[in-house]
């Protein structure tokens, strides 16, 4: 059986032109996978082509979303909110698979198909909302880290620089498959919240009444509504979209590896979910008890959290609130610097070396760095950050959620891979969901 | 005389070849396509979205600043 070693070596022997840094990369994976598909090798070729839908998932699971999972939890138990959560993740398959065909097929970003299918004017503006929009859940992430951190009594500033740091060194390799796995890696350990559930000793028949509840505990409320809407902005935002687009693109899938793309989200969203609800059984505990966690931060609902499963179970907690941050740091920066690029029509790859993508690893980096740096200056309303962040998130999807739609049902660009009737039904019924959220958090506000 | 590894070497070459020109293919299908043509009711629609995005960022907005208060 050949190592990976050999794979590449073999490649170099064959490469049949010197062609610029980022395609001679993915032409290599490709290869790769070519190789594994030709040899039958079914479990190789899914380790290949896996990595794109699962960031993408499980980095929304960022901190702010693990934050609005617990206050959901320890307010309102988890009666209705389990099965919404889990509604709410199918619906990000469904937006995220689109990502995928268009991706794969075209190898082109999001980004570049709004500029170069709606013009100028409407590419300027949904770039805009989206930079906006990355750079609020970017502070929030590094609010995680912190908040996190404190747990252990790690000082802030020292808890933003070596997330600054970790952010920062994960592209060195300039080898988007080595940053994938690095990522990988880390998002794994969003599932630290399964034994942290399980610690909390959940009652399974109320967990299984839970799945069949259509109202929540305490009945509806402003403030539910608005955890709803937050819930909602935890798992559907504008930048999985281009991100997942972007990574297809950058690691080189092509229409025949579309199916594995499709696994690759459905993966992604079951591990996800599988984290979010966790997160909600454990802190339901401080429901039971009848806490008031309304101003919680991470490292709060870790200390409140300590009485009910333990000092291990606590730090486990923080330590994944921590984690939540630096994964969603890493690519929410990068979907940031993959839009640039993709928008400018300047080098976007990570595949690419530094002074071969200045620009996208300028704003990879100066990104981060102002995110991280807003979060140290004493202050700061860093709470009505991380309330509004995921409904921002939520409010700003339709527009580029229709765009989606109109490319995905373009013919001269999807061929046969265009959309069918039920899967225009489930779009636009994802669509209709997300704005009517907005309009209720509209009505719920002026109430 | 070649050895064994170069001549399957050489039957891979096709392959990559292959590879290259079906994204060479893809980019030069992608850079043939222009603006696509909107029908009115779209672009009514695309107008609708970007107020009820900006109506919905001003209540947000409004939101924060009487929370803060």
């Amino acid at each position: 059986m050949p190592s990976n070693r050999d794979i590449h070596r073999d490649f170099k022997a064959v490469d049949p032109l010197p062609l610029p840094g980022d395609l001679h990369q993915r032409l290599q994976d490709c290869f790769e996978v070519h190789q594994a598909r030709q040899k039958r090798r079914q479990m190789r070729l899914l380790w290949l082509l896996v990595g794109p839908g699962l960031l993408a998932m499980l980095g929304e699971n960022d901190a702010p979303s693990m934050l609005s999972y617990a206050g959901t939890g320890s307010q309102f138990g988890i009666n209705f909110f389990l099965p919404f959560i889990l509604l709410t993740f199918v619906l990000a398959v469904i937006t995220q698979e689109m990502t995928v065909r268009l991706g794969a097929l075209t190898q082109s970003g999001l980004a570049e198909w709004i500029y170069r299918r709606f013009g100028r004017k409407w590419g300027h503006l949904a770039m805009g909302d989206l930079l906006l929009t990355n750079f609020l859940t970017l502070i929030t992430e590094f609010v995680g880290i912190v908040a996190g951190a404190r747990y252990f009594h790690i000082p802030s500033a020292l808890a933003v620089g070596g997330g600054m740091a970790l952010v920062m060194a994960a592209p060195l390799s300039h080898r988007y498959f080595a940053w994938e796995r690095r990522v990988l890696l880390i998002a794994t350990f969003n599932l630290v919240f399964v034994p942290i559930a399980l610690m909390s000793h959940p009652s399974w028949p109320v967990l299984t009444h839970a799945f069949i509840s259509v109202s929540p505990q305490g009945g509806w409320s402003k403030h539910m509504i608005l955890l709803a809407l937050s819930d909602i902005g935890a798992t559907i935002t504008p930048w999985m979209l281009y991100f997942q687009q972007a990574s297809i693109r950058d690691k080189g899938l092509m229409e025949p590896d579309i199916r594995h793309g499709r696994w690759d989200t459905v993966l992604g969203a079951g591990l996800a979910s599988l984290a979010a609800v966790a997160c909600l059984v454990a802190t339901s505990v401080l429901f039971s008890h009848h806490m008031n966690t309304r101003q919680f931060n991470g490292a709060q609902f870790a200390e409140a959290l300590t009485p009910y499963i333990g000092r291990i179970g606590g730090s486990l907690f923080a330590l994944g609130i921590l984690e939540a941050g630096l994964v969603a740091a890493t690519t929410i920066s990068t979907s940031s610097a993959y839009v640039w690029g993709e928008s400018f029509r300047q080098a976007a790859s990570l595949n690419r070396r530094w002074s071969e993508a200045l620009g996208f690893y300028a704003i990879l980096a100066g990104m981060t760095l102002a995110a991280g740096l807003v979060v140290l200056i004493p202050g700061f309303p860093l709470e009505m950050i991380v309330i509004f962040v995921n409904i921002i998130a939520v409010l700003t999807m339709p527009p580029i959620f229709l765009f989606l739609l109109i490319l995905v049902n373009d013919r001269e660009i999807m061929g046969s891979y265009r959309n069918t009737w039920w899967l225009n039904v489930l779009g636009i019924t994802v669509g209709g969901f997300i704005s009517l959220a907005g309009v209720i958090y509209a009505v719920a506000t002026m109430l | 005389m070649p050895s064994y590894h170069d001549s399957q070497l050489n039957s891979q070459k096709p392959e990559i070849t292959k590879l290259l020109e079906q994204h060479q293919e893809s980019r030069r299908r992608i850079e043939s396509l222009g603006l696509v043509r909107l029908t009115p009711g779209l672009k009514w629609l695309m107008w609708g979205l970007r107020f009820y995005v900006v109506g919905m960022v001003i209540l947000v907005v409004i939101n924060v600043m009487a929370t803060l208060h």
